[in-house]
């Protein structure tokens, strides 16, 4: 494969140098000195230093492209999955695309609608990617239509230099039909209709001595997008096939996920209404695998992404493909400039509630069989068991032209039982969380910002505290344009039960930017938890110590 | 639109072939317990009066099982059902046949049943497992008529009918008897049941490869339909030593362990159905068992009895 791989790159590098091309890409490269810090329950690592960096470059000539990424881990920075290890390509891949067909050979990322059934992507900062290798064909038939198929093993982790494949290979068809192109007669028509539908396939072979195994697992369903002026509503419904795993514990019912969008945005207003369904939708090519391994299909998540340190990093919610209904409804309102409210500047509202429970799981005649089959579920047929409740408002408003400020509160309920994040919790940890940022212009290079965040956990009902007890966040951060930006962060848990634990997590941070050239110096602590990217979690133990990082576009 | 429909004939074909459905997780479970009814009395009376006990075991021969993978519609395996006959007659106490109908793909073209002139179904699961075993692993097969000598590895396990002869020649003159067996067989008609019991001993203490035992359940011939080698239907040839499956419903057979020895030797016991013949009749007569013992590891069969339902 590597010799294959040189063969490749010399070919794309002749054809840059005997005729116009264009190459493009990115590189980015994390450097940690890490200290032992027995207060946080740091590590140091017996090599000390850790050192994680790749390279994307994308080459495209007319009709042809190729890229690759240059990966490496000499080891791995804290936090990426234990098993990434040495220096090699990660994804590489050639292709050709003209007006009928666009083929792709190599590393495939691609994802079907939302991506209930097929979606292979990668995500840096989480140390995910479950890139497909294989092939990929787009045909567009006709006007509006276009066809997908894509056919490969996924990748499951990286080691010794080389990308290790999943067990189970995986098969895949998408088909979308967008009416207003197809159908002349539809042209102008002020209804955008698109319907799709998409058919995934997995085998994996049937080495378990004790139970009959479908080899063959099968995901399918439809979708539809429809525009009409303001309105927007989009809906998937994917149904799996019995998919025996690790996961489910081996049980043979079919599974579901089902996900609908609605929303309405006109100058000033934005509204949005979203839900989704999901029940047994942990599909992976290997049965056997669990945490971020080999997911086939993406389920996202139904709840407000948070920037706020205490809002995003403590309490962060991970979807439980297993199962659950949630509910989300987004509303952000401006009063313009001179209204009551609005005063000279504009004054912005923004809501947020999402909801999450447990599905209903009826068990009724189900005792007794031998199928292993033991439940039924009904699409959207809840609970009151909850999994997670995020209540939250933020006020955004311009003072004047150099000073503006946002207010927020967040009342954030998740069920430690089932989305575990803490060891010191159990059942509902309830918490609310007011941040106030504060921003200031000083002139037209210099400016400050500052944040300023509590977070307040409900007592137990006994009385006791749940988790770590109460949370307070200083941020202070001054940027001089373009080039410069410093940035001071405390992250202190007075509320800890332990007073031992009232531990202050000090993180200064540095920056130099020059055009697409970026260098950032850290130095402190970081406390353990969870970090999130669109409800896919990985676990970050704490550490204390230097991180630089060197990040390079072209 | 011409696009679109061969596009939606591709999709339909993919989703149909592609999920399997299982109604029962639970394999298929074997059974090696005895199965007591099939003695018509009271089941003390059988181990205490018709249990059978061994004399030691006179045998110094190393026989040869010759398995030949056919099919009644593959022209050219006639011929080498007739071969393999023929080693057999010339010497019948030590060289016995096995016809399994299957080929690497298991249940490939020659086995598979066409009306009217190939009627008769003469697959089963575990010839097709084997086939299907050999056909993927161990050097494979590539098609019938192909067989096997002992599954001794010359090249590989499985060789054309024109080795045959000389494999069988070899292995009678060097006589190299690693495992001696022998084995008594109680019939009752009533319940049309038999108990089957074997006596193993391993002589070469060298080999530290796992063993295992088959049973394969024979039937001695039947007059049925062929394709001959000329393409004719042939409706009245001799179907001989036709595999009828395995005992326990075991492919690959079970494993020999060291709970299974008593004063150094292995004893292993079956019950068994005694099968119609695949016209439907019932003849006991017409059946026998051959047993086995092979190498897990190597596959190489270290002896080989055939034990008669009704002597």
């Amino acid at each position: 494969m590597t010799k294959l791989f040189v063969s490749l790159l010399i070919v794309v590098f002749s054809f840059s140098y005997f005729s116009q091309g264009s190459f493009s890409g990115n590189i980015e490269s994390t450097f940690q000195y890490l200290n032992a810090d027995s207060v946080i329950g740091a590590n140091q690592p017996p090599e000390k230093a850790l050192l994680n960096s790749y390279m994307n470059v994308f080459y495209t000539n007319g009709n042809f492209r190729a890229g690759m990424r240059a990966e490496s881990y000499l080891p791995r920075i804290q936090g990426y999955p234990d098993r990434f290890d040495g220096t090699g390509i990660g994804m590489r891949y050639v292709g050709y695309a003209n007006d009928f067909v666009d083929v792709t050979l190599g590393s495939i990322y691609e994802q079907f609608g939302t991506g209930l059934a097929l979606r292979s992507y990668e995500d840096r900062a989480l140390g995910y990617d479950n890139v497909l290798d294989g092939i990929r064909l787009i045909v567009r038939p006709y006007k509006g239509v276009t066809l997908k198929s894509v056919y490969g093993y996924q990748r499951l982790t990286f080691r010794e230099g080389r990308v290790e494949r999943s067990d189970g290979i995986v098969r895949a068809i998408d088909a979308e039909v967008h009416f207003n192109e197809t159908f002349p007669k539809l042209k102008e028509f002020p209804l955008d209709m698109v319907l799709g539908g998409s058919f995934v396939s997995k085998y994996q072979r049937d080495d378990n001595p004790d139970l009959v195994l479908p080899e063959n697992v099968g995901a399918y369903g439809g979708r539809t997008k429809l525009r009409y002026k303001n309105l927007y509503f989009d809906v998937e419904y994917i149904q799996k096939e019995q998919d025996p795993s690790a996961d489910n514990l081996y049980n043979y019912n079919w599974g579901h996920a089902c996900v609908f969008n609605f929303t309405y945005t006109k100058k000033g207003i934005g509204i949005l209404f979203s839900g989704k369904s999901v029940d047994n939708m942990s599909f992976r090519s290997d049965r056997t695998k669990d945490l971020q391994d080999v997911f086939i299909n993406y389920l996202p998540s139904l709840n407000k992404t948070h920037t706020y340190n205490l809002v995003s990093t403590l309490y962060p919610y991970a979807t439980q493909p297993l199962g659950e209904v949630a509910y989300q409804v987004d509303v952000l309102y401006t009063f313009k400039k001179g209204t009551k409210l609005g005063g000279k500047t504009g004054l912005t509202l923004s809501g947020n509630i999402s909801t999450t429970f447990e599905p209903i799981r009826h068990t009724t005649g189900f005792a007794g069989n031998t199928n292993r089959v033991n439940y039924r579920t009904v699409p959207f047929d809840k609970s009151d068991s909850l999994y997670w409740r995020d209540i939250n408002f933020n006020i955004t408003k311009k003072i004047n032209k150099q000073f503006n400020f946002i207010l927020s509160y967040y009342n954030i309920n998740i069920n430690n039982d089932v989305a575990k994040i803490s060891n010191d919790a159990s059942g509902i940890i309830a918490s609310h969380i007011g941040v106030v940022e504060l921003a200031y212009k000083i002139n037209t290079k210099n400016s400050i910002r500052a944040e300023f965040q509590g977070l307040f956990l409900r007592k137990k009902e006994g009385g006791g505290i749940n988790d770590k007890g109460d949370w307070a966040t200083v941020l202070l951060e001054y940027t001089i344009s373009p080039n410069y930006f410093f940035s001071f962060m405390n992250q202190y848990n007075f509320g800890n039960p332990d007073t031992e634990k009232r531990v202050n997590y000090p993180i200064i941070t540095c920056g130099y930017i020059r055009e697409a050239t970026r260098f950032t110096v850290s130095y402190g602590r970081q406390r353990a938890g969870l970090f999130c990217v669109g409800g896919v979690c990985r676990f970050v133990p704490a550490n204390n110590g230097l991180t630089l990082s060197f990040t390079q576009s072209f | 639109m011409k696009n679109l429909f061969f596009c939606s004939l591709i999709l339909s074909a993919f989703i149909f072939s592609s999920c399997d459905r299982v109604s029962n997780p639970y394999p298929e479970l074997i059974v090696l317990d005895l199965d007591t009814t099939l003695y018509p009395g009271n089941w003390s009376d059988y181990v205490a009066n018709e249990w059978p006990e061994f004399l030691p075991n006179t045998n110094n021969n190393r026989n040869i099982i010759i398995e030949d993978f056919t099919g009644h519609k593959c022209v050219f395996c006639p011929a080498a059902a007739d071969l393999a006959h023929l080693l057999h007659e010339n010497n019948p106490t030590r060289v016995f046949t096995a016809s399994i109908h299957a080929g690497p793909d298991g249940k490939g073209d020659f086995q598979t049943v066409t009306l009217p002139e190939y009627p008769i179904d003469f697959t089963n699961a575990q010839g097709i497992e084997i086939g299907l075993y050999f056909g993927q692993n161990d050097d494979g097969f590539p098609g019938n008529p192909r067989g096997t000598v002992n599954r001794v590895k010359t090249g590989s396990i499985f060789q054309g009918p024109g080795s045959w002869s000389s494999m069988v020649s070899t292995q009678l003159s060097e006589n190299v008897l690693n495992v001696n067996m022998q084995s008594k067989l109680n019939y009752y008609e009533e319940t049309k049941g038999a108990f089957l019991h074997v006596e193993i001993e391993k002589l070469n203490t060298s080999i530290t490869n796992d063993l295992s035992i088959v049973g394969y359940i024979i039937e001695d011939s039947l007059v049925g339909d062929q394709k001959m080698s000329d393409n004719s239907h042939n409706e009245n040839y001799i179907h001989r030593d036709i595999h009828r499956g395995n005992l326990n419903n075991q492919a690959f057979g079970r494993l020999l362990k060291s709970s299974d020895i008593i004063n150094g030797k292995y004893y292993i016991n079956y019950s068994f159905v005694v099968p119609n013949q695949l016209d439907g009749a019932y003849n006991p007569e017409n059946m026998h068992v051959l047993l086995y013992v092979y190498d897990k590891v190597t596959f190489e069969i270290y002896q080989v009895i055939k034990q008669k339902i009704i002597n």
